[in-house]
């Protein structure tokens, strides 16, 4: 039965990916995914509140519950890497969620949101409380949680082949792994008691 | 007659774009149940019909002409149908989402509020003369029809051209009641 649910919940949402890149997303209406599924609107309603809420959950399912054995054993380079595959594989449903899913439940909040969840969970069981400990993991998860949004963005927005996904992770290293001032010329460095 | 339907089904569209967002946001919903909300929102306009027409007998007496009585009749249809316009004009786009909590009190609520209007349009028809009996009739199956159909559209077509309802609703009255007020000058004139 829970497998039965976890099929129809994977279908609905996967039908709404097809559609937002056939479709503006503000024009797609409940009954377009349940006629694409074949099923009624009660059903979509067992699952989902809304088309945002759906939306909201295809995110959630890229980023945490596709690599979630990653996830559990720590490696977010690993799950990072996979989750750069999965939208490179769905490279047009990406563009067009973050081109027409704008404003108050904006796309890139959605995303934003699913690091911070995946961030907090990262700190809270592999954090060394030693390293600034005034500095809680809700603060970190959210500080991280932008550039890995920031990354997943400007690897969706690159130019064809432009970026690969290994150069991408790599930018992510380089970048997460510096801090700013490690940019700055050494003379023009401000000094931070 | 034909003037009392032209203006209740220009009316009703309001409830009918209401009740179609409504019937896109159940989970579950039986025809039974679609029957029963029709009902009890037909009964409620017609409710609130009455008062109008109650509301009118006070002021009615003070109107020294027959005449003015059809033009004040016709002011208020035409305000009726701006309101409708202005409103479907200004309303937001709509989203499609659940609502679990939808019962028969808020029914209630939202049928009394749609049903503002119905109050002043039943002042307007005790002006114009309309019989009682024909008007209560009409509204009340007017009202049912619709709001069934309304339930029934949005629950398994969606919600759409909400905007373009309302403003054709408040169109439809507007024209309407102009239509009136142009027989009636041109009584007077000849």
């Amino acid at each position: 039965m829970e497998y039965h649910r976890g099929i129809m919940k994977v279908s609905l949402a996967e039908n709404l990916r097809a559609l937002m890149v056939k479709h503006l997303f503000e024009k797609i209406t409940i009954k377009q995914i349940c006629d694409e599924t074949g099923v009624i609107r009660a059903t979509f309603y067992n699952y989902f509140e809304d088309k945002y809420d759906c939306l909201q959950w295809i995110v959630y399912h890229d980023v945490i519950e596709k690599n979630e054995t990653k996830l559990a054993a720590g490696d977010v380079t690993g799950a990072f890497s996979d989750l750069l595959h999965t939208v490179d594989e769905n490279r047009a449903f990406y563009t067009a969620a973050y081109r027409n899913v704008t404003g108050q439940n904006s796309f890139e909040d959605m995303v934003r949101a699913q690091f911070v969840d995946l961030c907090i969970t990262y700190f809270s069981r592999y954090r060394d409380e030693n390293v600034l400990p005034a500095y809680n993991n809700e603060i970190l998860a959210h500080y991280y949680a932008e550039s890995l949004a920031y990354l997943v963005k400007l690897f969706v927005f690159q130019d064809a082949g432009k970026m690969s996904v290994e150069e991408t992770i790599q930018l992510g290293y380089d970048l997460l792994g510096h801090s700013m001032l490690d940019f700055i010329a050494v003379t023009k460095r401000t000094i931070i008691k | 007659m034909l003037q009392a339907i032209v203006i209740f089904i220009g009316l009703s569209l309001d409830s009918f774009i209401v009740m179609m967002q409504k019937g896109a946001q159940l989970a579950n919903f039986s025809v039974g149940k679609k029957a029963l909300y029709a009902l009890v929102y037909a009964l409620i306009n017609d409710f609130m019909l009455i008062v109008g027409y109650g509301l009118s007998m006070t002021f009615k007496g003070a109107i020294p002409d027959g005449k003015l009585e059809v033009a004040i009749a016709c002011l208020i249809i035409v305000a009726c149908g701006v309101w409708l316009m202005t409103k479907s004009f200004k309303s937001k786009d709509f989203v499609e989402r659940v609502d679990h909590e939808f019962n028969m009190r808020k029914l209630l609520r939202l049928s009394v509020y749609t049903s503002i209007d119905t109050l002043f349009i039943g002042a307007g028809f005790s002006l114009l003369g309309i019989a009682f009996t024909s008007a209560i009739l009409l509204s009340f199956v007017i009202s049912f029809i619709t709001v069934f159909l309304a339930m029934e559209i949005g629950y398994n077509l969606g919600a759409s051209y909400q905007r373009t309802m309302g403003m054709l609703g408040g169109a439809l009255m507007v024209i309407f009641s102009m239509y009136l007020m142009a027989v009636l000058v041109l009584k007077f004139v000849m």
